[in-house]
């Protein structure tokens, strides 16, 4: 029952904000708060193993199944952490209700997502998180937004079509094989031979078109850079690790022998997502997408180490989980603000603004910092034992990372020069750029602080997610 | 199945008592209007009371192997039954009371759809099929629309032709097995009776080749009207095929029909894609639907006609009633017919959007709706049968409906509102009601299946 409470309180906070008029957003924000609170004090249960919840009636064997892990646990704070962030950061805008509404929506489908151990009830919540993300990019967002949502909802409920018929494969072959009619992922086994292979690689492409592997990750640029900024926060942030949570939960524990001896091919996508997503970085005027592009070269590092099926790679790639939701939360945040103050993105339209906002520019420094993975901050921990443990499985994939680690500092870097350092061409927009007021301020030496903390001192957070993913070392 | 094939002892009288009370109904309604004068609305609270008098009768309990040569009622002729009342129920509330002829139609109607749901006989069925296709010309006939006239001949040409197909069938079969008897399953030139008979019923159906007439009789009807055609007038046809599929489950028509489902699917959602009339649209949408019934019909059929696959195909034609009823409903009572004028109306009319948002997104299958579920057991059934690329082609079918669906949503939502713009409504017009509750259902209704164990599921694996 505990469990349910985490998935239904910001439902029913979504509800609460719709009806509440103009003090939509203060309902929006105590239930988000509220959330947080009540997830963080779940963290007992979940390292004592204890928090299962649901069961009862069954229906073609699907029941209501809820568990609490290490590897939930960690993404149902990140997922509550950042909606509370991003309704913060949206705090100044005047939207309607429905607004604050949806991000609530979306949490509570988030939450279930991570909390379901039933491949149904999975499902289910993976495309509830659509409807409300399609009306935040396609109300909210800026001009191309009509054509972004589509993209981002049509991509995902094909790759969704895929994941369920898969799903529906799996299920009923085992039971004819087993017996046993039962969507339990902690019992599902997928069938071996040809139908195996072609089943694994429907709900795979199911969980590629999120993460997303290139090529099928058109839609991100588009939704990341169209959608706004509190949604931006929340599609990178969360919806992106929505991929590979599930493969760990889903994909791994149903093929674990597939998984491992297709191991090359899906290594060396992600390897392709890592130098890919960089030269695409490159290549960008707009800082929006070059932000967007860079999140498709870290979620190959993520994939590089889960990939590596070594203990450091599966850690390094569930942090990175975690610090990527961090930082590009961060850098989104930051883009929206700046946004707010001078209605461009281009990286020319700015120049020279450490003069006149320096807080702006330490804190898009911090986090671009943290983004290319500068030792110390988080960023480089996630990262550098992904690469580790891809060495010990596959040295070339870890070489194209290394190479990736590299690039992703040649796009970041000029790009921060050219906007904050340089001076400012014609037509710029710099002058009507003032600092971060002191919500702002405050909210990202939040986001700030736990970048630094990751990064100095990974050892909880590793102990946090260790029993979860070590479960899938051979 | 074996209750409509045993010669049970039972008066058979007894299975026909909702039609009896309808019929009884048609005949009230029409005295009803030859005072009119006197009694304004009289008509629709005859239609009303027969209307409940069936729904009763149909509740009253009757053995399950009710039956005798030419009537048996099973499991899925009685909930289907439901779901015809259930499609006929918001044409009552959103009829003109003054004419008192659409509502005797309707019951007429009625009355030879639960025919065909009693029926366990070639012949009965035909009758059935007869008489409730009669009085759905003349209901086309008498709409608002200025080509309804047209529409209607359309209709009763193809439709003729359809029962001509059916009759020749007949023949051929009774020729092969000596029987007009449902079970039978002759070979050779009972075949081609069986394929003629099914053809007849693809006709009624709007499947793919043969559903050329529906999209102009759609958009020419009164909207309602449509939604009436597309629900409960499908559920018969569904019905018929179910009875045409169950007499031979190995034949080549019932090999023939997945593919025919999968290609009906990805057809309807291709051409609805282009369409700028919504009446039209939905009328392509409903052709899209009707493939997923065929493909739970030819599961049903293949699957050796298990009881969890008649429980699919009856949530799915449930289900569909609130969300394609709902949707003609929704055209009704906001008066828009043409896609143009959804630009923008979230602003003008927040609530009217949300309802048709709802709608659409239960059209399209997204979870948590009815819709979702429905389609996820007809997947479902499907992969039990065995059916693997007709399945794969009905998912992809719905990624490409999705593509319309989710447009008109975007329309309403993401667009400013111009010139074409439907404005406000000054006075909400009868039937948003219903079109409320259709809409909620439409989103409910997926809680269901999970949540209450149906009589099919009992026991079931």
């Amino acid at each position: 029952m505990s469990l349910t409470a985490l998935w239904l309180a910001p439902a029913l906070g979504g509800a609460a904000a719709l009806l509440a008029g103009r003090r939509a957003r203060w309902v929006a924000l105590l239930a988000a708060l509220a959330t947080l609170a009540y997830a963080i004090s779940l963290a007992p249960a979940a390292r004592s193993g204890a928090a299962a919840g649901g069961g009862g009636f069954a229906l073609l064997g699907v029941r209501y199944l809820l568990g609490l892990d290490g590897l939930s646990l960690a993404l149902c704070w990140l997922t509550a952490f950042l909606t509370a962030a991003s309704l913060l950061g949206s705090w100044a805008g005047e939207f309607p209700p429905g607004f604050w509404a949806a991000f609530l929506f979306m949490e509570s489908a988030l939450l279930g997502l991570f909390l379901s151990r039933d491949l149904f009830l999975f499902f289910v919540f993976w495309e509830s998180v659509l409807v409300p993300m399609f009306f935040i990019i396609g109300l909210w967002g800026g001009a191309g937004r009509r054509h972004a949502a589509m993209k981002f909802f049509l991509f995902t409920f094909c790759g969704g079509i895929f994941l369920l018929l898969g799903s529906i494969g799996a299920v009923t072959m085992y039971s004819r094989a087993a017996g046993e009619l039962t969507w339990d992922l902690a019992r599902l086994k997928g069938p071996p031979g040809a139908a195996g292979t072609l089943i694994f690689i429907g709900m795979a492409l199911g969980f590629a078109v999120k993460i997303p592997i290139v090529p099928l990750h058109t839609w991100l640029p588009d939704a990341h850079t169209e959608a706004p900024a509190a949604g931006s926060v929340m599609l990178a942030g969360v919806l992106l690790k929505m991929g590979v949570y599930g493969f760990l939960r889903v994909l791994w524990p149903l093929f674990p022998e597939l998984t491992w001896s297709l191991m090359p091919w899906l290594g060396g996508l992600a390897a392709v997502n890592v130098v890919y997503g960089a030269f695409c970085a490159m290549a960008q005027r707009d800082l929006k997408r070059l932000v967007a592009y860079s999140s498709v070269a870290h979620l190959g590092f993520c994939m590089l180490g889960v990939l590596s099926r070594t203990p450091e790679g599966l850690l390094g790639g569930g942090l990175q989980l975690l610090n990527h939701g961090l930082t590009t939360g961060a850098l989104f945040l930051l883009l929206g603000f700046l946004y707010e103050r001078g209605h461009r993105r281009g990286l020319s339209d700015y120049g020279e603004l450490y003069a006149r906002a320096p807080w702006l520019t330490f804190f898009f420094g911090f986090a671009f910092m943290a983004s290319i993975g500068l030792p110390g901050l988080n960023g480089f921990v996630g990262e550098f034992m992904s690469l580790l443990g891809m060495a010990r499985a596959l040295p070339i994939l870890a070489v194209a990372g290394v190479a990736g680690v590299t690039l992703s500092a040649a796009y970041v870097l000029p790009a921060y020069q050219e906007v904050f350092w340089d001076a400012p061409g014609p037509g710029s927009v710099s002058p009507s750029v003032t600092d971060l007021g002191g919500r702002e301020r405050a909210l990202l030496w939040l986001l700030c602080g736990l970048m630094l903390a990751i990064g100095l001192y990974p050892g909880p957070w590793l102990r946090l997610l260790q029993p979860a993913l070590l479960g899938l070392v051979p | 199945m074996t209750g409509l094939s045993g010669g049970g002892m039972l008066p058979p009288l007894r299975l026909l008592w909702p039609q009896c009370a309808l019929a009884a109904g048609v005949l009230f309604v029409l005295a009803a209007g030859a005072v009119r004068r006197a009694a304004p609305g009289a008509g629709l609270k005859a239609a009303s009371l027969a209307f409940v008098a069936a729904a009763l009768a149909l509740l009253a309990p009757t053995p399950e192997a009710a039956s005798a040569p030419l009537l048996g009622l099973d499991a899925l002729g009685r909930s289907l039954q439901g779901v015809f009342f259930a499609a006929a129920l918001p044409l009552l509330y959103v009829m003109e009371p003054a004419d008192e002829v659409p509502p005797a139609l309707v019951l007429a109607a009625l009355v030879g759809m639960g025919l065909i749901a009693v029926s366990a006989n070639l012949l009965t069925l035909f009758l059935g099929l007869e008489t409730m296709s009669l009085p759905a010309y003349l209901l086309v006939s008498r709409s608002r629309s200025a080509t309804g006239l047209e529409a209607a001949v359309k209709y009763f040409f193809a439709g003729s032709t359809a029962s001509a197909f059916f009759l020749m069938g007949m023949a051929l079969h009774y020729a092969a097995a000596g029987s007009l008897a449902l079970g039978a399953a002759p070979g050779g030139l009972g075949g081609a009776g069986l394929a003629l008979m099914g053809a007849a019923a693809l006709f009624k159906l709007g499947a793919v080749p043969l559903h050329f007439w529906l999209p102009d009789v759609y958009e020419a009807s009164d909207p309602e009207l449509a939604g009436f055609f597309s629900t409960a007038l499908k559920a018969a046809a569904v019905l018929l095929l179910a009875r045409l599929a169950s007499i031979a489950p190995a034949g080549a028509f019932a090999a023939a029909l997945p593919w025919a489902a999968s290609l009906t699917i990805l057809f309807g959602a291709v051409a609805a894609l282009r369409q700028t009339n919504l009446a039209r649209l939905l009328a392509y949408s409903s052709i899209s639907h009707v493939g997923f019934m065929m493909l739970a019909v030819a599961a049903w059929a293949r699957g050796g006609r298990v009881r969890t696959a008649e429980g699919a195909l009856f949530f799915y034609l449930a289900v569909y009633v609130f969300m394609s009823g709902g949707a003609f409903l929704w055209l009704r009572t906001a008066g828009i017919s043409s896609r143009r004028q959804l630009r923008g109306l979230a602003r003008a009319r927040p609530a009217q959007a949300a309802a048709l948002a709802a709608l659409l997104l239960a059209l399209a299958g997204i979870p948590p709706t009815a819709g979702f579920a429905a389609k996820f057991l007809v997947f479902w059934e499907a992969l039990k049968a065995g059916l693997y690329a007709p399945m794969i082609l009905g998912g992809l079918g719905a990624v490409v409906a999705l593509g319309y669906y989710l447009g008109l949503i975007r329309d309403m939502y993401f667009d400013p509102p111009d010139r074409h713009t439907a404005p406000a409504q000054a006075r909400p017009a009868r039937g948003w009601g219903v079109v409320a509750a259709f809409a909620g259902a439409a989103v409910l209704l997926g809680l269901t299946p999970w949540l209450v164990n149906m009589p099919w599921r009992a026991g079931a694996p």
